[in-house]
């Protein structure tokens, strides 16, 4: 990397004499609405980019100031251009200007930063349609990320222009989830899932008593371990006997009920009490379980069994 | 074989002398002399470095499916059986509970004793032990000596039957209630008071034996009926075994010239029902008994029965017609019927219990429509109308069932869950705290306070142990 | 990106060094271990106290007090989160209740945080947790709960154990009589008792000559433990049951498990077994091949 860094800074200083017939990625953000440059080449796309190439020799010669130096083919607009990743080593290179650039600005603890959403390395090689090596990328954002640092108020506006394409569209920590009420009968509701089963849980102030589907406990669930399952969130924060809970399930078998109405009953809790998520979190009732079961696959039996090797 | 290494540390003797002594009773292992093992190494040798090829047997032996078979001796017939069945009231590692009552026939019916546990005394314990009031299915072998929780339902029925007997009434009455609410509990606590009350306690524990076609059955001479002698014997001798003080104060009233066994007049009761052994002469030797008790000047009689949905169908039995013989035809059910029903007079005073069983029990709608209908009677209530599409209603079901008392056994209160669960605490089989958080989640969790589900949720939590 | 032109190449090939090559680091190590006592563990019930290891360089009585250094003032990060706490222990200065705070919208106080054992999918107790999976058969996790607590219930009421001196349980335990009221403890000890404390690997074509080497190697408790439960299963299913119904699987291991405390099962002869072997293999631990294999990875 070092080195390809230092061949870059080589031929770094030549080009802002010369013009820009591909403007680099910074500036195809400011200029989004031209036409997607990405599959640029020397030869092929001749004839779509002379419209292109010929404003900007127009560009060129309006703005000459200095010597106007005439090559014999078209100069790309990047020194990187002939590199595997050209977009790439651009901005990369510019953050990292930046970084030594504006290193003395004061920084914020990172606890105090407002989250953004950063592009994953998967997500940032399909918009720029590079095959980013995940070392470097990593690199990259830790960089990227050093930059959000600085104290906003202080933040200039080429960092911001810079952070910009490792920026998700969407920063997903804005979202605020939706307060769910406390109903004017004083019952709170909560929605949970595990393996195919569905819960819902309904939360009332009261004495302990639990229906499920209808039916009291025992009959709802045979197994202990079950009965324990569906009310440990209540068991845990020590509120079995200070709410009654009416829930419907179903979908699945025992085990994947009484989980979902773990978390049901869990979700319903934090209505409540907003302050005991953090408690439920640990005792494992707030987090989805993900795991269901792996599909049938085409030449399967099952999920992964194969049939018998026969020979012929 | 003897140990060369320490059984803790993998050193050897010889560097066990370096080490600390461990433990003197430890190290002193039966040492016998190292010489002694040298031909089994020498024999093992040869076997292991010879030559691959020799064949040990004479015989090819493909694969090495043979298992050396288990020499201890296996059970004997019947002894599988008895093990599965077999009745224990004492476990002799928990602990004294001191400073409990005893069963009294006054403490069962105070209301100032729901809620509290009471130890059976130990003539009743013999007693219900021989009228096989307990079930394997219950958890008397956990604790030290056999107690019992005297719930609200308890002291109710105990009311309900003395006041029924002191007014020489008849109070027939069906418990019924969800699986596991302790109505079995409930039948060996008003076979308790029968025993403390000194009357006559007849109890058949399970009505599926009469059924089922387990036992020998005769048909009655001169009647449609069917006899099952040797269950007959059985219920006589417990009967006797259980009611022997109270029999043994009555003498023979009537002549029985028809009897095949010479009954006297200075016979007690007690000697009837010893008097024959043999199955044939069983079935009228208790009819006499029966008639006997039925003669005023008699102690009262609690009649009790359990499984009741088995007696309400169609038994195993055939007839020598080849057809299924109805329960009610089987002359033992019928006399449980025929008090059940109220077509039996008892001059002194009876108490008739059936006890319904939800775990093993057939679904019987004549019987349930009928318990229905007797217990929205009991409330005062617009009976429940039969099914007009169900044609396999059973007439004699209602028959027996009309004009009954029934008793729904629900879970227990939050202060009887307490007592339990202090008792059991205090037997040492909880390790836990009991407090008002922990009783009220074990309620909770038991569907709101069934017992057999407390139990379940307590004794046989892996959390809780 | 390793560069190919490393100044260390050519600098190997001169009599200079800067720093010493990997060939003299491991010479004393093989001499090291032949001083420790073997099998000097401190055990609960050791009484006297182990001799003072002083295969150091310096006698006991040559051993002088470090002078006291305080330790360098760690600086105050710019912690906002302690504000919480500091705004906490202002109210409490200020007489009102420190919980306040962090009670802000609970109805019935703040529980005890639940601790690591009070997870929903990690309940109970590791050995009760191992057993059951272990008794687990095609996948029927409730059946073997069900058979769990019948062996727990079959300690409880099984008389207490008879421990033969022959085989001393572990040290520590309770007196036998207080065993069958703490099931979980009784079937612990047994466990625990029987549980081999190596493992012999045996490598494969190590030894030359296409023979195998056994090397003992030291296990953790999880694995200790599964190879005592291995064994008790082994004997406990080709015991034949001498009654029926449910109750009879669990009756089988309970009294496996009582004869393994009172040191009659034929585990303990599986466990002595093992460590003979583990004993006698020891000196392989110093074979070349194993010494040039761990070199090697």
């Amino acid at each position: 990397m070092s080195s390809l860094r230092y061949g870059i800074r080589c031929l770094r200083p030549r080009p802002s004499s010369t013009a820009k017939q591909w403007p680099s990625l910074i500036s195809s953000t400011q200029s989004r609405d031209s036409a997607p440059r990405r599959a640029l080449a020397t030869t092929t796309p001749r004839r779509q980019d002379d419209s292109a190439l010929t404003s900007a020799l127009e560009a060129m010669e309006s703005s000459s100031e200095g010597v106007i130096t005439t090559f014999a083919r078209p100069m790309p607009v990047s020194p990187a251009y002939f590199s595997r990743l050209p977009q790439f080593n651009d901005s990369f290179v510019h953050v990292q200007e930046l970084a030594r650039k504006y290193a003395r600005l004061p920084t914020l603890h990172p606890s105090q930063v407002e989250r953004v959403a950063w592009k994953t390395k998967e997500q940032y090689r399909i918009t720029i349609g590079e095959h980013v090596k995940a070392r470097d990328y990593a690199t990259c954002i830790a960089l990227v990320k050093r930059l959000n640092q600085i104290h906003p108020d202080l933040m200039p506006e080429e960092v911001k222009a810079g952070l910009r394409p490792f920026k998700r569209d969407i920063n997903i920590y804005l979202n605020q989830p939706k307060p769910i009420p406390v109903d004017k009968f004083g019952r709170s509701h909560g929605v949970g899932k595990r393996k195919s089963s569905v819960a819902r849980a309904w939360l009332v102030e009261g004495t302990g008593e639990v229906l499920i589907n209808g039916k009291p406990m025992n009959e709802a669930f045979g197994r202990i371990h079950d009965r324990e399952s569906a009310l440990w969130g209540l068991k845990t924060t020590e509120r079995l006997d200070k709410y009654n809970v009416w829930a419907l399930v179903g979908g699945g078998g025992t085990t994947g009920q009484a989980e979902a109405l773990a978390m049901a009953i869990a979700k319903a809790l934090v209505v409540h009490e907003p302050p005991l998520k953090t408690p439920l979190r640990r005792a494992g009732c707030i987090a989805r379980d993900p795991r269901t079961v792996e599909r049938k696959k085409a030449g399967h039996i099952k999920a992964r069994k194969s049939p018998a090797w026969v020979k012929r | 074989m003897a140990s060369t290494n320490c059984w803790r540390c993998l050193a050897r003797p010889s560097q066990r002398l370096l080490l600390a002594p461990v433990s003197v009773a430890a190290a002193s292992a039966p040492t016998s002399a190292t010489f002694s093992t040298s031909a089994q190494q020498l024999s093992s040798k040869a076997s292991s470095d010879g030559s691959k090829h020799i064949r040990s047997g004479k015989r090819l032996v493909l694969g090495r499916k043979k298992r050396n078979p288990d020499r201890t001796k296996p059970p004997q017939p019947g002894e599988r059986k008895a093990f599965r069945k077999r009745i224990q009231l004492s476990n002799d590692n928990a602990l004294k509970v001191p400073g409990l009552d005893v069963l009294s026939s006054e403490g069962v019916v105070n209301p100032e004793s729901v809620g509290k546990i009471f130890g059976l005394p130990v003539e009743v314990v013999d007693q219900l032990r021989a009228c096989e009031a307990f079930k394997s299915s219950q958890n008397w072998s956990l604790f030290r000596s056999p107690h019992t929780l005297v719930r609200k339902e308890t002291v109710d029925l105990a009311k309900q039957m003395t006041d029924a007997i002191e007014k020489k009434e008849t109070l027939r009455l069906v418990l019924t209630g969800n699986r596991g609410s302790g109505k079995s509990i409930l039948g060996l606590q008003a076979l308790a008071t029968g025993f403390l009350n000194k009357w006559v306690v007849i109890n058949i524990p399970e009505g599926q034996e009469l059924t089922t076609a387990s036992t020998e059955y005769a048909p009655t001479p001169n009647s449609e009926m069917f006899s099952q002698p040797v269950y007959t014997v059985k219920l006589m001798q417990a009967i006797h075994q259980t009611n022997h003080q109270v029999l043994s104060q009555h003498k023979v009233q009537l002549d029985h010239m028809q009897l095949p066994i010479s009954v006297t007049r200075n016979m007690t009761l007690a000697g009837l029902l010893n008097a024959t052994k043999e199955p044939d002469f069983a079935w009228p030797v208790f009819q006499a008994f029966w008639k006997e008790l039925l003669l005023p000047g008699r102690p009262p009689i609690l009649f009790s029965l359990d499984g009741l949905a088995h007696i309400m169908r169609i038994s195993e039995y055939r007839s020598p017609a080849f057809e299924l013989i109805h329960s009610h035809d089987l002359s033992l059910v019928r006399m449980f019927t025929d008090a059940l029903g109220g077509k039996t007079a008892f001059p002194n005073g009876a108490a008739i219990l059936g006890v319904t069983a939800k775990g093993n029990a057939p679904m019987i709608p004549s019987m349930e429509k009928a318990i229905a209908q007797a217990a929205a009677a009991q409330k005062g209530e617009e009976p429940p109308s039969r099914d007009p599409f169900f044609r396999k209603y059973d007439e004699r079901v209602f028959d027996t069932l009309r004009g009954v008392k029934v008793l729904d056994v629900r879970g227990v209160s939050k202060t009887e869950a307490r007592a339990l669960m202090e008792y059991w605490a205090a037997s040492g089989i909880l390790r836990s705290r009991i407090d008002e958080r922990s009783v009220s989640e074990k309620w909770t969790m038991s569907g709101n306070g069934v017992v057999a589900e407390m139990e379940r949720v307590v004794l046989h939590d892996l959390r809780e142990t | 990106m390793a560069s190919k032109i490393n100044p260390w190449r050519s600098l190997r090939c001169l009599a200079v060094r800067t720093r010493p090559s990997r060939a003299h680091q491991h010479v004393p190590t093989v001499t090291a271990r032949a001083v420790v006592p073997l099998g000097m563990r401190g055990f609960a019930d050791t009484i006297s106290t182990p001799p003072p290891t002083n295969d150091g360089d310096l006698p006991p009585s040559e051993i002088i007090p470090q002078p006291y250094e305080p330790r360098p003032i760690e600086p105050f990060a710019d912690n906002f989160m302690n504000e919480e706490a500091i705004a906490a222990l202002e109210q409490a200065a200020a007489g009102q209740d420190a919980l306040d705070l962090i009670a802000e919208g609970l109805k019935y106080g703040m529980p005890k945080p639940p601790s690591k054992q009070d997870q929903l999918q990690n309940r109970h107790h590791p050995v009760i947790h191992q057993i059951t999976r272990m008794l687990m058969r095609d996948g029927k996790l409730s059946k073997a709960e069900k058979h769990v607590s019948l062996i727990l219930n079959y300690l409880r009421t099984s008389p207490p154990p008879k421990i033969s001196p022959a085989r001393p349980l572990l040290p520590g335990a309770p007196p036998p009589e207080q065993l069958p009221l703490n099931p979980l403890l009784y079937l612990t000890l047994a466990i625990d008792s029987v549980a081999p404390i190596v493992r012999v690997r045996s490598l494969k074509g190590m030894a030359g000559g296409g023979s195998a080497l056994d090397v003992p190697e030291p296990i953790d408790a999880r694995a200790r433990r599964r190879q005592a439960i291995i064994w008790i299963l082994d004997i406990v299913n080709k015991k034949r049951s001498m009654g029926s119904g449910r109750k009879q699987f669990a009756a089988r291991f309970g009294q496996e498990i009582v004869s393994v405390v009172e040191g009659r099962s034929a585990a303990w002869d599986r466990r002595q077994l093992l460590h003979k072997t583990g004993t006698a293999s020891r000196a392989n631990l110093a074979h070349p091949a194993l010494v040039g294999f761990k070199r090697k990875f």
